[in-house]
């Protein structure tokens, strides 16, 4: 695609890293495009080079481009380096990589230098990116903004700022959420979490169907493995962020009883059998019925739905929700033949589908093989679920049932017995081992128990007793721990002797589930009965017939079937239509890094989970009714807030639906390259202090402290607020303090240096202030005042005469006042002398300069020297400014020390004669 | 006087996250009138930095804006855009 120079004239020499015209022509790499950057760019673009010039943000303009006005003209920072982007973006001998990054320089033995760089990854494509900003106005992650130093917030996705060069959105990506990377079905849990906290709750719900169509049945019963890897949990506790589903799908089904979606437009001819209605057919269903095809759900039962229909008890998952989700699917034209077991597949084949899905589950129950299994009143988990959740109930009343089984499945038959006895059925769960090697979740143990479930652990039944045919007792043995088995686990072993007998009405086993997978041919299944499929794309040996979900993953849980169902819909849908399986399913990145998510986290204020209100005790123990209470919209974005964006960019997609040119593409990825150039400028620019060091001074811990930078944004035509105004509550301020010298000049933090421009630029400041605030009075607060270069002195003379105050003293410390203002304690070393207090209602710290040590890193041939002050050495700065100790390496603006723009300038010429001289030298001319 | 003071301030990327939610309740506020950042701040119960990271925020994002100039005690006064509110409408 080429790059539309009408809509975006500046970006014309802008590369999307495609690099595909011959990278390894150029004459010079310059690294860093602030002013310096941009002037030595521009300089031997002229001299005729070819120049690569590399920006790791995603704008050229360095820090100049923020400032508000500079020094000591009080010419707009805009209009000076405005020019400068654009007449180095336009430069026919000048390409830029904005965004990109050099991950190592080697000098070569002829003199040039082999580079190895990459693009990170943006995901928007640059090339149809038109700037327009909708992506970032409807993004709904809002975080601190950098390039307003913090004062104010923007969005993920967002164009840096307003004057930005290429004006292009970049989306902020950490790596993928622990919550949606751990889901199974990659269901973008950050991303609703992110909607429901934006009051989206439409989009929210419209999200949740990208990954997995059956969102009432997830809210209510899904495990939520999401949950056990919220980073959260390692505060005060995990996001509940079933509970926020759950908020979201009722609410989103109160207000559509029907989806509000028909059959896709685009019908296709390609018929599709999926046989079972449990979730992974369902949800293959759906997407391929998304994509246009025929499908067809034969189901064995009266209704459809699996698992969620005969399985899981209505407390936990009402047959009502089960409908609606069923809905999502049937609004798209699938056809649901219920009480239709299909028992050959070359008969299914012949009624001419162009494939098959096998989703059949795993119900078949596993035996106990011990006296009595045949007893009447002897009954498989499944059994007893079926007949409590469509059949009839069992009459239990005063009844004493034993479930045998420590896993999730013994405790829903438990818990619905209990129910069904409205509080008069003694029920005993029986688990061979003890109570922390329950695989059973632990909610689900204490659930059952605080409603009367009494556990008998570490104990086995040895025989069912029986009178006339009826079940009457179960003798148990008790067991011990003895040594590990192949799993590691220790091995339960009876112990001889301590069998007794137990009067019970009925056992329910519960100790495992086969696959239903008997009507399918010997050769597509393994020893355990599973369906063979492979594993990337879920196709049987017949390549015409796919399986997912619990029969071939042996049962998990719901979102895993979800999940393979959608992933058998993907395979198929691509095999019907012709195209390669060899390409991967969902583009997830890495796990955001947890530790770096907590980093961030400190100084978060504390936020308790909001509590999960329940029926009460009483009412659960007589009543199917489901026994957590949907949260309120208020609890639900309060619960949402809790959420620490772990991905930084939440994955909710509002911006895919905003983008005309459909620019944003999450599967982008970092792109290198290697490229050889001619010689090497390190422009990369200074690092600022943090003010937070000189911790006397409260920055941090007071709002109307700032720092000089921030205080250069409040002044700036594109300032963060509608003027200059105190961070802590908006008010005008009346007396500004200004401190020179805030951590240089300072050895308490190793940093002797003068700053060389903190004097002026405060001045310019003060200056700029007293014009936006009349009444107000401005106070810089200096060792000495140093106003060394052209024209400095008369602006020094200019601001005294302004009625700017200048008070030679070092401010010791400041504290808060109890009306809000801040009390300054200084020296006063020129009037009376001694320790003086005066009280400001704002102060600007101006800091200090570090040297960016980024150079050094950059250079992997040997050793590229600093100076004593860390910045990068200039060997011979009188005859040969610019040059390095590494020959053909050189190094200009304030990567060797800060200045101001002017110098910048002069330096930045300087350094590209120097290249040049170095480029003709080495070339033999 | 508060010298004692040595916590920090809550950390901005925080009170970033709290924008989403607090927006619609600082326009909630708006919808009754124009009012300053303090204004906003006691009756949402917040902090008025953090009302002014929210709150400019949303003027950010063409939901509110300044009201004239700012009164004796140097507060402007905010109010909801005429696009929000019709947005609302
Ligand atoms: C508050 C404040 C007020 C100021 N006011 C004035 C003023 O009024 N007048 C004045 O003359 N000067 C002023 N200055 C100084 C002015 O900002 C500098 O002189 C000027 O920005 C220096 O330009 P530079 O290109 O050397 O560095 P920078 O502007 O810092 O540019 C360096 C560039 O290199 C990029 N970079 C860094 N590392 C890498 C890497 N590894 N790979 C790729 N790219 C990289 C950076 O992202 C940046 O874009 C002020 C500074 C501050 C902080
Ligand atoms: S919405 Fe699309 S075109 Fe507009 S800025 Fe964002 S990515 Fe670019
Ligand atoms: S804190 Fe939020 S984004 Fe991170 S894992 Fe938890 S829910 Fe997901």
């Amino acid at each position: 695609m080429t790059l539309n120079t009408d809509t975006c004239p500046v970006d014309r020499n802008v590369i999307n890293l495609k690099l595909d015209r011959n990278p390894l022509d150029y004459d010079v790499m310059i690294v860093g495009a602030g002013v310096a950057g941009m002037e030595t760019a521009a300089s031997m673009g002229d001299m005729g080079y070819r120049v690569l010039l590399v920006e790791k943000n995603a704008s050229i303009g360095g820090r100049a481009i923020l400032l508000s006005k500079v020094f000591p003209t009080l010419d707009c920072a805009s209009c000076i380096v405005t020019p400068k982007m654009a007449s180095v973006s336009h430069h026919p001998n000048v390409q830029i990589m904005t965004y990109s990054e050099v991950d190592g320089i080697v000098r070569k033995a002829d003199g040039s230098f082999a580079v190895d760089l990459h693009r990170k990854a943006a995901y928007v494509d640059f090339d149809a990116c038109t700037g327009c900003g909708k992506c970032e106005q409807i993004c709904t992650v809002t975080v601190p903004d950098e390039f307003n130093y913090d004062l104010v917030t923007r969005r993920v996705a967002h164009i840096p700022f307003p004057q930005a060069v290429p004006k292009k959105a970049i989306i902020d990506r950490r790596g993928e959420a622990p919550c949606t990377f751990t889901c199974p079905a990659n269901v973008k849990a950050s991303g609703y979490i992110s909607l429901v906290r934006a009051g989206r709750y439409r989009e929210a719900f419209n999200l949740h169907l990208e990954n997995a169509p059956l969102v009432g049945s997830l809210a209510r019963a899904c495990y939520a493995p999401c949950e056990s890897d919220c980073t959260r949990g390692e505060k005060e506790g995990t996001v509940h962020i079933r509970g926020i589903k759950r908020f979201m799908a009722d609410r989103y089904y109160a207000e559509h009883p029907e989806p509000e979606y028909g059959p896709v437009e685009n019908q296709l001819g390609t018929r599709i059998a999926i046989i079972g209605s449990g979730p992974a057919g369902l949800s293959a269903a759906f997407y391929l019925a998304r994509e246009g095809h025929q499908v067809t759900i034969f189901e064995a039962e009266k209704e459809a739905g699996g698992m969620l229909r005969t399985a899981i008890p209505a407390y936990r998952l009402p047959k009502g929700v089960v409908d609606r989700d069923i809905k999502n699917v049937t609004a798209l034209g699938v056809k649901i033949r219920t009480g239709h077991r299909i028992t050959s597949l070359p008969d299914l084949k012949q009624q001419g589908f162009n494939a098959i899905l096998i989703s059949t589950g795993a119900a078949d129950e596993h035996g106990l093989d011990i006296e009595g299994r045949d007893l009447d009143g002897v009954m498989g988990c499944m059994q007893f679920l079926h007949e409590v959740n469509v059949g009839e109930m069992p009459d239990l009343e005063n009844k004493t049932v034993m479930v045998i089984g420590g896993g999730n499945s013994a405790m829903d038959p438990a818990r619905a017995a209990i129910r069904i006895g409205a509080g008069k059925v003694h029920v005993i769960i029986n688990y061979r081992r003890g109570r922390k090697e329950m695989p059973a979740h632990d909610w689900e143990v204490v659930g059952a128990e605080e409603e009367g479930v009494e556990l008998m652990l570490m104990s086995a039944p040895t025989r069912f007793i029986g009178r006339d045919g009826k079940l009457v007792a179960v003798e148990c043995i008790s067991m011990e721990l003895g040594e590990p088995d192949e799993s590691g686990r220790r091995r339960p072993m009876p112990i001889e002797g301590s069998e007794k007998v137990i009067p019970i009405d009925m056992a329910i086993l519960s100790i495992g589930l086969l696959p239903s997978t008997a009507h399918f041919p010997a050769e597509m299944k393994n020893s355990k009965g599973l369906l063979i499929a492979d594993p990337q794309t879920l196709q049987t040996p017949d390549p015409d017939i796919f399986a997912s979900g619990d029969c071939v993953t042996a049962p998990t849980m719901m979102i895993n079937a979800i999940a393979q169902g959608r992933r058998a819909a993907f395979y198929i849908d691509r095999r019907l239509k012709g195209e390669s399986l060899n390409v991967p399913f969902d583009c997830v990145l890495e796990k955001a890094d947890k530790n770096v998510v907590l980093e961030e986290a400190d100084h978060f204020v504390e936020r308790q989970p909001v509590p999960q209100r329940m029926l009460s005790l009483e009412e659960r123990r007589k009543t199917f009714e489901c026994y957590e209470q949907v949260m309120t919209e208020a609890e639900a974005r309060q619960e949402a807030q809790r959420c620490m964006n772990c991905g930084e960019c939440a994955q909710c997609m509002e911006c895919v639906s905003v983008c005309a040119p459909q620019c944003i593409d999450f599967t982008q990825k970092p792109i290198s390259r290697s490229i050889n150039v001619g010689t090497v400028v390190m422009s990369t620019g200074y690092g600022i202090l943090d003010p937070a060091t000189k911790q006397l001074l409260g920055y941090g811990r007071f709002s109307d402290v700032i720092s000089g930078p921030q205080m250069d944004r409040l002044l700036a035509p594109t300032r963060p607020y509608n003027g200059v105004l105190r961070p802590s509550d908006g008010k005008e301020p009346e007396s500004i303090a200004i401190i020179l010298c805030v951590g240089s000049r300072d050895r308490t933090v190793c940093n002797p240096l003068c700053c060389r421009i903190g004097c002026m630029y405060s001045m310019k400041h003060a200056q700029l202030a007293m014009g936006a605030l009349p009444m107000a009075e401005v106070t810089i607060y200096t060792i000495d005042v140093r106003a060394f270069g052209k024209g400095y002195d008369e602006f020094y003379e200019q601001s005294k005469a302004m009625g700017i105050q200048f008070v030679k003293g070092k401010v010791a410390r400041i504290e808060q006042l109890s009306n809000g203002n801040l009390a300054l304690h200084y020296e006063d070393q020129l009037g009376e002398g001694g320790k003086r207090t005066r009280e400001h209602d704002l102060v600007v710290l101006t800091v200090g300069f570090l040297p960016n040590t980024d150079a050094f890193s950059l250079y992997k041939g040997g050793e590229l020297a600093a100076g004593n002050s860390g910045y990068v050495c200039e060997v011979d700065p009188i005859s040969e400014p610019a040059r390095t100790n590494v020959d053909g390496l050189f190094a200009a603006g304030t990567a060797i020390g800060v200045m101001d723009i002017p110098d910048t300038v002069l330096h930045s010429g300087a350094a590209a004669a120097q290249a040049a001289v170095y480029l003709e030298r080495t070339r033999g001319r | 006087m508060s010298h004692t003071q040595t916590n920090r301030l809550r950390a901005m990327l925080d009170i970033a996250q709290d924008e989403m939610v607090m927006r619609d309740r600082i326009a909630g506020i708006l919808e009754q009138g124009p009012r300053t950042i303090p204004e906003i701040a006691e009756a949402l119960g917040y902090p008025s930095r953090e009302v002014t990271v929210w709150l400019f925020g949303m003027r950010r994002y063409g939901m509110a804006e300044e009201v004239g100039r700012a009164d004796v005690d140097g507060y402007f006064q905010y109010e909801l855009t005429k696009t929000h509110l019709s947005d609302l409408s």
